[in-house]
């Protein structure tokens, strides 16, 4: 009872300060700051967000496997999943429109998490350790799911010169460059700006309404831009940090699994999350040329980048799990970008060199393995080519206008040239079935995640649109669905078989300042499921992809957001 | 009967396909007679409320500070010579576009001041010269969606077609190339008027480039967006040939720092800086392809239309000049003009949220200065109207502020509007590797 009266006072006073946060935004203009030296123009933006997410399913059969339990108990069916205010402050100062420099932050705070503990399935057995030590999470998930906490985003300096009559850019500090033509996350994970940047996906995945630049994890890096000729430019990036990309912690309700990822304390008493296995920081740099000849009607791109994965993979080495990244990766792409038939289509293809392949999830390093950089991982050759194309549909007797975009991605393993026994895939290690019989239950197939020689995935989204459906206010209806048709990726998080997600929602753009959106997110997926450990239950005992231990887990998010 | 169309259709097909110069040399020679350099008529009306042209604006006001992009209005102590609204309308009936009537039937506080007529259009001398070239030279190609054989100059002085007209209103001269700071404005139905973007607008007009021809591009134009904050830092680029069928535009995205091929903006796709309320095609009255329609040149006639409107485009404030349903009509200058009328009717085959459109273009200089466009079912469904303000330090007819009634929905927007936005400023061409598409990842910050 005490604690019910608490809160509801602590929910009375999260809405305060939401509703305090959109009262500022509504009386304040605060964008540009005038200075009264027409040299100099400074800009300070801030856009507030405000969530209220909850659990449209019910919890389910992978909640009786202890491994994925605590993502699926934290939240029953109609709980607040999420309570969440960010904010995204951005200033930009900039010198005859020359230099300057830009600083942008961002902050959050989600009441939903306010206790920070893991909530394990309580009919297993109490015997059985749950990821987090005492069930508190560590800091770490504290720090990412709850808050209140914070981080600096942008932070660098630039200026442009001309060298001759070729200008140069230069950015040196805390940025995203992103290279190519891929538009959507499954592109970005085939395409030529492959872990060019770490991604939040853990904030993509519990803020929907998150803007692009939220999503990128600025690292601190020099890049330059050359325009040659107005039909040549040439691009450079070199790297002095590394930072992983996020995926949802363990026992937060997007959480696939519970040990994962760099939040979460143990698999069990015995096997402990042993953390990041952190590569060398600088040393990752790229160049691109990028040539629009008028015959051409389009630009073309040629990229060389020289990389170290932002995806880990994770096995165990002596007693302990870790998250290994793969350095020293070459990519070599080329992309193409035109117009074709009123829409923007966009194509990249490209080749990776040493690239890290997937690993067996909690799998042991193969006696046969050999260390590369700080790594037991499988390496290999991979292809990879998305195709992209986005337009608007114009007026007719259903909407004013929609967009659309669609992007398609494929990938084809080449060759394993290093640890083949580290390979989760097909034909190799515990995806061996020609090794069938002397494997016994350690056999795994496609629908364990055994990775493929080739795989495609598609994304598709729609959002039509209504203008002025009231004084003011324009509506549209976002609809996105992702997955991946045929074949397991070999590469990290490159796709499942039938494995995606789906959002359909309304939104409402108000006075071009404030917008509102509901909507409806849901993941699927292909599972195997056995007899669970309590008798008389089923459990789920492996999925082919990560988010399909998530397929209980549809919600429901309300999203207000304003920028002043 | 059948042979008799057959023959017409057959000569029809022959004569828009067949490329064909303007004018004869004889027709030519009355520019800079009869008709002033760009084919207006030289002459005034003979009631004299039109003057004769005698070469337009080109002396500055004292009070006008060069390089501060505010343009004094040389009129300023001029007062209305007449109104009319609902009450009068009767009698100007013949001087005023169906939108101009439809909204003094709407709105009582709706009324149109009418100034003493100022013929202020006036060009560099180049422009000029090279009219005389194009008229006998130019032609329109790709039935009429293109043009070639004219550099800097008004390409068809003596229009014989819809096309021709529209082809001088696209590449109507606003001068070489400048930037503008802008707001654009939105009105509701309650008369709530919101700020749909800002930022910062440059234009270029390679087609009039001194002394260089062959250019395949007309109008090059940046915007950088300031406003809404979710939009800061984003940037448009929209390259616009001669082929006018071959737009080209690009988007920067802010957070990803790249630039992408953005899908054809064009024809009637909403445009969101105005809520939609305005198509894409509706930018300056109209820009870009002319393939949707059929464009047929009624004539010439005297129309009153918003004319040396320096007090709108460069004196006014938001809260003075945003009234509910309409501008303030005491910030408005109108004046009788003589215009060119064009009829636009949705082509065979063709969609579009318009079946008809009526453009107004004015005939010194060419620029589309009102328009009546019409419903699929036939109703009159917005009134355009561009705020002429000549550039008189250039020469430069300018007419940049432009905005919309939407008659059905009883809104209105105010486009490329820069009194409270820092005014438009002449300058140098930015050289060609500034219009590169990648130019705009280089430049982009955010």
């Amino acid at each position: 009872m005490k604690c019910k009266k608490r809160n509801t006072r602590q929910k009375r006073k999260i809405a305060a300060i939401a509703v305090a946060a959109f009262g500022i935004a509504g009386a304040a203009e605060a964008f540009e700051i005038e200075t009264g030296n027409p040299d100099v123009d400074m800009r300070w933006d801030n856009t507030v967000r405000y969530n209220l997410g909850v659990r449209a399913n019910s919890i389910g059969n992978g909640g009786n496997n202890p491994n994925f339990d605590e993502g699926e108990y934290k939240f029953k069916r109609g709980s607040v999943v999420t309570h969440r205010v960010d904010l995204l402050s951005e200033f930009d100062f900039i010198y005859r429109k020359a230099m300057g420099f830009r600083v942008s932050g961002a902050g959050w705070y989600d009441h939903a998490y306010r206790d920070a503990v893991a909530k394990r399935n309580p009919n297993l057995p109490a015997t059985i350790a749950g990821s987090y030590v005492n069930d508190q999470y560590s800091s770490y998930t504290k720090r990412f799911a709850r808050g209140p906490s914070g981080e600096i985003l942008d932070a660098f300096v630039f200026g442009t010169v001309n060298l001759g009559e070729m200008p140069l850019s230069v950015k040196a500090g805390q940025h995203t460059v992103y290279w190519g033509e891929s538009l959507l996350q499954a592109g970005g994970l085939h395409g030529v700006s492959y872990s060019q940047m770490p991604l939040d996906l853990a904030k993509a995945f519990a803020t929907p309404g998150i803007e692009a630049k939220e999503l990128f994890l600025p690292l601190t890096n020099i890049s330059a831009q050359l325009l040659a000729t107005n039909e040549l430019s040439f691009a450079a990036q070199y790297f002095l940090d590394w930072a992983p990309t996020r995926i949802p912690e363990g026992g937060t309700f997007l959480g696939p699994a519970d040990f994962l990822m760099y939040g979460a304390d143990r698999v069990s008493a015995a096997l402990v999350n042993g953390g990041v296995s952190r590569p060398k920081k600088r040393g990752d740099w790229g160049v691109n040329a990028r040539w629009r000849p008028a015959a051409l009607d389009g630009t073309v791109g040629f990229y060389y980048r020289n990389l170290t994965d932002k995806l880990p993979s994770v096995f165990l080495t002596g007693g302990q799990y870790r998250e290994y990244f793969g350095e020293d990766i070459d990519l070599f792409g080329v992309s193409l970008s035109k117009q074709i038939g009123g829409a923007s289509v966009g194509m990249e293809f490209s080749y990776r060199k040493n690239m890290a392949l997937n690993g067996q999830t909690l799998g042991a390093v193969a006696p046969t393995a050999t260390l590369i950089g700080n790594t037991f991982q499988a390496r290999g050759n991979t292809f990879h080519a998305v195709l992209n194309a986005m337009g608007i549909i114009p007026q007719n007797s259903l909407f004013n206008s929609a967009n659309w975009n669609a992007e398609m991605t494929f990938v084809h393993l080449d060759k394993v040239t290093a640890n083949q026994d580290m390979f989760y895939g097909q034909g190799y290690g515990v995806c061996n079935a020609g090794n069938r019989a002397a494997l016994g239950a350690r056999y795994r197939d496609k629908w364990d995640g055994c990775s493929s020689r080739n795989a495609f995935g598609v994304a598709f989204n729609f959002s039509p649109n209504w203008l002025q459906v009231y004084p003011g206010i324009d509506m549209s209806m976002p609809m996105s669905v992702g997955y991946g048709i045929k074949g397991n990726a070999p590469t990290a998080l490159g796709g499942n078989q039938g494995n995606g997600s789906y959002s359909i929602g309304l939104g409402l753009d108000v006075d071009a300042r404030y917008r509102i959106d509901l909507r409806y997110v849901d993941y699927f997926g292909h599972s195997k499921e056995g007899p669970g450990l309590v008798p008389g239950t089923t459990q789920v005992t492996s999925a082919n992809g990560l988010s399909t231990n998530l397929k209980d887990r549809g919600w429901v998010a309300l999203t207000l957001k304003a920028s002043f | 009967m059948k042979i008799h169309n057959f023959v017409i259709a057959a000569m029809t097909l022959t004569y828009g396909a067949l490329a064909h110069a303007a004018v004869t040399a004889e027709e030519a020679a009355k520019l800079g007679k009869e008709l002033t350099p760009v084919g207006a008529e030289q002459a005034g009306n003979k009631e004299g409320t039109i003057p004769p042209y005698t070469g337009g604006l080109t002396e500055l006001p004292a009070s006008f500070k060069k390089g501060s992009g505010i343009r004094p209005d040389p009129f300023s102590n001029e007062k209305p010579q007449f109104s009319i609204d609902a009450k009068n309308m009767d009698k100007y009936a013949d001087k005023l576009t169906e939108g101009t009537k439809a909204l003094m039937k709407m709105h009582p506080s709706y009324r149109i001041d009418v100034y003493k007529t100022h013929r202020t259009a006036a060009y560099p001398k180049y422009v000029l010269d090279n009219t005389k070239q194009c008229a006998v030279k130019t032609k329109t190609t790709n039935n009429g969606l293109a043009m070639e054989g004219c550099h800097a100059g008004i390409p068809f002085p003596i229009p014989k077609s819809g096309y021709e007209a529209m082809w001088n209103h696209l590449v109507r001269y606003w001068g070489r190339a400048y930037s503008m700071g802008y707001k654009s404005t939105f009105v509701d139905m309650s008369g709530k008027p919101t700020t749909t973007a800002s930022g910062i607008y440059y234009a270029n007009y390679p087609y009039y480039a001194q002394g260089e021809t062959g250019t395949d591009l007309f109008w090059q134009a940046k915007s950088v967006f300031k406003s809404p904050a979710r939009k800061a830092g984003e940037a448009l680029m929209l390259h616009d040939p001669l082929d006018a069928t071959m737009r080209r535009a690009w988007a920067y995205l802010p957070g990803q720092r790249r630039v992408k091929l953005a899908p054809s903006i064009g024809h009637d796709t909403p445009n969101p800086s105005t809520a939609g309320i305005n198509t894409y095609d509706d930018h300056y009255i109209f820009i870009g392809s002319m393939e949707r329609f059929n464009f047929k040149l009624i004539g010439k006639k005297e129309m009153y239309v918003p004319y040396n409107a320096y007090k709108l485009a460069y004196q006014a404030k938001g809260e003075d000049l945003f009234k509910p349903n309409h501008l303030n009509p005491d910030i408005v200058r109108w004046e009788l003009h003589r215009v060119w009328e064009v009829e636009a009717t949705l082509a065979d085959g063709k969609r579009h949220i318009y079946s008809k459109r009526k453009f107004y273009l004015d005939e010194d200089s060419w620029s589309g200065l009102a328009s009546d466009e019409y419903d699929m079912r036939g109703e009159l469904y917005k009134a355009g109207f561009a705020y002429m303000a000549p550039s008189y330090d250039a020469p430069a007819p300018t007419a940049e502020t432009h905005g919309f009634y939407d008659l059905i929905s009883r809104s209105y927007s105010l486009e490329k509007w820069s009194a409270e936005a820092g005014g438009l400023n002449l300058t140098e061409p930015m050289p060609d590797r500034d219009w590169a598409p990648d130019a705009l990842a280089g430049q982009g910050i955010r």
